[in-house]
């Protein structure tokens, strides 16, 4: 059977110094503070800091940045596509039979300002997770007052998208025996389409089974989720966050509270 | 004697398959094998004792408590039912909260879960696996670790889907013991098999299907004598017969 899909310590409970609501908790107003910002160089300076606290907390980096890899696609999509729709500034024009197309500054900017603040975010929470068990994961969103039955369908998610990969990857092994190349991307992509039909009929089917089984054992009978509660050094951590907004927006804090 | 499972002219149809006119039952504390060809309707039954299909007509009665949407919850407590695939059953993150899934949903307090959690995992001798990710066990751990997640909710009937198909002999020879400690404890056995060798030796009484209708539930022994019936478990001397003429040796 294969690993999760997200960077989570395996095993039942950490002995991490904050508890995971306050770690999944500071990540999200982090994640706030990051998509808030305009300027690229505040932006820059954030993801140093989230770097910093993480090298510090002894973050696993290779997993995380080979996880926050594969969001590649989302982010250059943005920073390909804004300067061409967005702008004044003429950067560049492609000339096409249908007419030319012009790139802008002021597109490419917000391209990269959104791309990074989209890094930034998946590299925050990949890292934020990264410190924390599935199941104290799941705890937090409990203690976050999140509907048991959100969660449990996140557990379950969890749990079984691993395996369908590996069932796709079961199913492509078997075409390749049998003489199937899909050596390149497209066939790849021509080799998935065969198997969607058969991926799909796998998965109603054992979703059709871990539900039984979950019934079986009272399913929807009692509280199979508990919550994960504070600890003591979770006021530093929030103390912390306090400081930096307080940093970032003092000169708004300021006006509203002088007037 | 007692009836934990009392089965009474039950029919069940889905598609072309039906089951026809079943009757069935499993006393206190028996071991009965379920015996039937690939397709007879064995889960199936089973699916229909746990109140998971519904059936057409007739009954089915866990310890004189009939099998309706009211008891259900109820039934569940009272029997556990090990799927043939392990992996479709563990859906926790690790062995332990999979195991506690169960307790808590009984309503037990946090330390109660936690004794009850380590009792079952002791029983199927899995204790050292508590904290390991169920992506991480093998077939034959993941079917003791569903074994486990069952037993902690304490029923008095187990219904076993295979329960040693895919292990390896040291694995079967384990789960044998276990249910063999499990039966000492006064719980009722129903368990499909397909092999000869467990319905010899470790059987009390067996039923079997055939093309949905029972045809026979009794002793083993008796069972095994009548051509029709061992049809169902296979003719095993044949087979060796020809096996051998296939490598010269007849």
């Amino acid at each position: 059977m294969g690993k999760f899909l997200l960077p989570f310590i395996e095993g039942r409970k950490t002995d991490s110094t904050f508890s995971p609501p306050s770690i999944f908790l500071s990540a999200f107003i982090m994640a706030v503070l990051l998509s808030v910002q305009t300027e690229l160089l505040n932006l820059f300076g954030l993801i140093s800091l989230v770097v910093l606290i993480g090298t510090l907390a002894g973050t696993r980096w290779r997993s995380v940045l080979s996880l926050a890899a594969r969001f590649e696609v989302v982010i250059l999509f943005w920073i390909v596509l804004l300067p061409f729709s967005y702008g004044n500034s003429i950067l560049f024009t492609i000339p096409t039979p249908w007419g030319s197309i012009s790139a802008y500054r002021e597109g490419l900017d917000l391209g990269f300002l959104i791309g990074l603040r989209i890094f930034g975010i998946v590299t925050l929470f990949l890292a934020a997770l990264s410190h924390i068990s599935l199941g104290e994961f799941i705890g937090a969103l409990k203690t976050l007052r999140i509907p048991t039955a959100i969660l449990g369908s996140l557990l379950i998610m969890l749990r079984y998208i691993p395996l369908f990969l590996e069932e796709r990857s079961r199913l492509q092994e078997a075409q390749q025996l049998r003489g199937f190349q899909r050596g390149t991307r497209f066939e790849r992509i021509k080799s998935l389409g065969f198997l969607v039909g058969s991926i799909i009929d796998h998965a109603m089917d054992r979703s059709v089974a871990v539900y039984e089984a979950m019934t079986l054992r009272g399913f929807g009978h009692g509280m199979f989720i508990v919550g994960v509660g504070p600890r003591r050094n979770d006021v530093l951590l929030f103390l912390g966050l306090i400081i930096l907004i307080f940093g970032l927006f003092h000169q708004q804090i300021l006006e509203v509270l002088l007037g | 004697m007692t009836c934990a499972i009392e089965i009474n002219n039950l029919n069940f149809s889905y598609g072309t398959f039906s089951l026809q006119d079943v009757c069935m039952s499993l006393h206190l504390g028996e071991q009965k094998a379920l015996v039937g060809l690939n397709g007879s309707g064995k889960t199936t039954l089973f699916k229909l004792i746990l109140g998971l299909l519904e059936p057409t007509s007739g009954t089915i009665h866990i310890f004189e408590r009939k099998v309706e949407r009211e008891n259900l919850w109820a039934i569940r407590k009272d029997v556990g039912f090990l799927f043939q695939s392990p992996e479709d059953q563990l859906f926790a993150p690790t062995v332990w909260e999979d195991v506690a899934f169960g307790p808590r949903n009984l309503g037990m307090t946090e330390e109660e879960v936690e004794e009850r959690v380590k009792w079952s995992l002791d029983v199927v001798g899995m204790l050292d696996f508590i904290n390991r990710p169920v992506n991480q066990l093998s077939h034959g751990q993941a079917k003791r670790v569903a074994l486990a997640g069952i037993i902690a909710m304490r029923p008095k009937i187990l219904l076993l889907d295979e329960p040693l198909a895919g292990l390896d002999f040291p694995m079967i020879s384990a789960m044998v013991d276990i249910i063999q400690n499990l039966r000492g404890e006064g719980i009722s056995v129903l368990y499909t098999t397909h092999n000869l060798f467990f319905l010899e030796n470790w059987t009390d009484s067996m039923a079997v299907l055939h093309e949905g209708r029972m045809i026979y539930d009794g002793p083993v022994e008796q069972a095994l004598k009548d051509p029709n019936i061992s049809h169902q478990t296979g003719d095993w001397d044949e087979l060796r017969c020809r096996m051998r003429r296939y490598r010269g040796l007849d």
